[in-house]
């Protein structure tokens, strides 16, 4: 399995993982990874093997000449094929970089799962879930799939059924963990004082400690936003973090590895999303709320009144200002009957009906592209209900897909075409 | 992961000296190293670590300046290589890829000798890249760079099409290989 991505990406392939050790045919399951998130290939379970390249020596060896990395990549792969190479390569990344590579892990008579380049430099996508991710990639208002979901649906795992990487229930009476660092400057919320002004509201509504966590390199940062407050900081491997997520009250993060890791032992999370973290193919999990930044994000008294409910067993109602639908929007993580992720509004906000108008469109959307993975005819009412859709996106969903050249797009041209007589 | 201290070449002067680790401290993430002159000059020491990683040699004066993870080489070791023969050890490194850095607020004098010794162990085109496929020895990729006819220096693409027009399986991986890079 190739999982050359970031560190939550990595941790994503758990459920792929997982289901592929415990099928009968399975002889073993190995990891590919970068070697800076070998922290998270470590959490992946049923794994018989994992195999770190060295993304920084390959670069570097770049700039010196061709030869030094083609050297250093070769007798990594040599080392890690062995004299047979793999019956089955799963790739769950879509870097052009993988893509290239993952072929060249086959056996004779292998079969690849997720997206390839042909030996003539095609693009091959081996399921409609990888086409689907090609051409509608993660843009935030298209897009009604997680990705992780999609790389799943073509290595074959079944969606409903995964526990994720610890038994779920049990009270949580643990901190509550503040994540304010991501990998990018643009998904951070707001300012440290602001993260300060957060601690002092959680600790007073919640009544629980707060635990700032982040990287060995947040250090400085975290000592800043934890100033003055009694909130403690902790820099430990994933490891540490998981385990302190499976107790922990609730998390708040921007979108970043413990967002992952908390949906990986069902943490509630409030997901706080700016920038390109936004829409539905970055969902963690059904236990995480996102709320996504709009004109403004949201203030640390709207996330504390957030917090409140998504960390409760029994949510007060909550009855927002009209206005907040121009700052913010705010969705729930769930799974559908057929253990697709989605996002939809919470049941205890009470009187956003556009919001359900919104959270409509995109289960029918879901429907219809449902029906082409499954290589089946997406109902003509579906289809009649999207063309009219009254959804936030639903006119730029249907014009791009009157261009797609997927089964679904010709369909939608022939739903097109009587409409257009009749008018 | 305890960091490894930086190994120092020692001045000698003479062109084929061979680079000698020195026992250094870590502090403040920067190993401190003890005078080479400590060290018995005539006693054969290994070469750095070979890993297959490339090699970063940093040029500095004094070496317990160069940061971790890099091998300290003095200005005058540099132009001295740079001017005449590499060492055996630093010619079979070559293959690895060796990078000549320094500090870019460095006098010139070391800016000079990295720029000087850099050009002498970066291959610019496609002759220098046939050399070292020859030190690979690697019969695909030998016969690949012989076909190679850019201008400058060869390209991930360039060794990806050369190799495409051998015919054996090991050429059409390796020429996967190439166009993955081309993408990293």
């Amino acid at each position: 399995m190739l999982a050359l991505q970031r560190l939550g990406d990595v941790l994503t392939a758990a459920r792929v993982t997982d289901a592929l050790s415990r099928r009968r045919s399975t002889l073993a399951v190995e990891v590919i990874h970068w070697d800076a998130t070998t922290q998270a290939a470590a959490l992946l379970p049923g794994l018989a093997a994992r195999h770190a390249l060295p993304f920084a020596a390959l670069r570097k060896g770049a700039r010196a000449h061709t030869l030094a990395p083609l050297r250093l990549l070769a007798s990594r792969l040599a080392d890690l094929n062995g004299p047979r190479a793999f019956d089955r390569v799963v790739n769950l990344s879509s870097t052009r970089f993988a893509c290239w590579l993952a072929p060249a892990l086959l056996a004779e008579g292998g079969t690849m799962h997720g997206p390839s380049i042909d030996a003539h430099g095609r693009f091959v996508s081996s399921h409609p879930s990888i086409a689907y991710l090609n051409e509608w990639g993660v843009d935030p208002e298209l897009g009604t799939f997680a990705h992780q979901d999609l790389y799943a649906l073509a290595a074959g795992v079944r969606m409903t059924g995964w526990g994720g990487l610890r038994p779920v229930g049990g009270r949580r009476t643990g901190p509550v963990v503040l994540h304010p660092f991501g990998s990018e400057r643009a998904k951070d919320w707001r300012t440290p004082l602001e993260w300060r002004e957060l601690i002092g509201r959680l600790r007073a509504q919640l009544g629980r400690p707060c635990v700032l966590t982040g990287g060995p390199g947040d250090a400085r940062g975290l000592a800043e936003i934890a100033s003055g407050t009694d909130a403690t900081i902790s820099t430990a491997p994933l490891s540490a973090s998981i385990e302190l997520l499976a107790m922990a009250t609730g998390l708040v993060s921007v979108d970043t590895v413990a967002i992952h890791a908390a949906a990986a032992v069902d943490c509630p999370t409030v997901v706080l999303r700016q920038g390109p973290a936004q829409g539905l193919a970055f969902v963690p999990g059904s236990n995480a709320l996102c709320v996504d930044a709009s004109r403004d994000s949201a203030t640390p008294e709207e996330v504390t009144m957030l917090a409140e409910r998504q960390f409760s067993d029994t949510p007060a109602p909550l009855f927002v200002d009209p206005s907040w639908r121009m700052r913010i929007r705010v969705r729930e993580g769930h799974r559908d009957e057929f253990g697709l992720l989605g996002l939809q509004q919470p049941s205890w906000i009470k009187n956003d009906d556009a919001a359900l108008v919104d959270d409509e469109s995109d289960r029918l959307w879901r429907v219809a592209w449902r029906s082409e993975l499954e290589r089946d005819t997406p109902p003509a009412n579906v289809l009649e209900a999207l063309m009219n859709g009254r959804g936030r996106f639903d006119a730029q969903r249907w014009q791009a897909l009157l261009q797609s050249p997927s089964g679904l797009g010709v369909a939608a041209r022939a739903c097109q075409r009587p409409n257009r007589r009749a008018a | 992961m305890s960091r490894r201290p930086t190994p120092v070449l020692v001045k000698s002067g003479d062109s084929g000296a061979v680079p000698m680790p020195v026992v250094a401290e870590p502090a403040g993430g920067i190993a401190i190293v003890e005078p080479n002159t400590a060290h018995n000059t005539k006693q054969a020491a290994p070469p750095p670590a070979r890993t297959g990683e490339p090699l970063v040699l940093w040029i500095c004066d004094p070496p317990a300046n160069a940061p971790p993870g890099s091998t300290a080489c003095t200005p005058e070791q540099a132009s001295a290589w740079a001017r005449g023969l590499l060492p055996d050890w630093l010619q079979r490194r070559r293959i690895d890829g060796v990078l000549v850095q320094c500090d870019p607020t460095a006098p010139a004098t070391v800016r000079r000798a990295a720029r000087s010794l850099r050009e002498r162990v970066t291959p610019h085109e496609p002759a220098g890249l046939r050399q070292l496929a020859a030190l690979w020895g690697h019969a695909a990729v030998v016969d690949a760079t012989a076909r190679v006819t850019s201008r400058g220096a060869p390209t991930f693409a360039d060794l990806a099409r050369a190799l495409t027009r051998g015919e054996d399986p090991e050429s059409t991986r390796l020429a996967r290989l190439c166009w993955a890079l081309e993408h990293l």
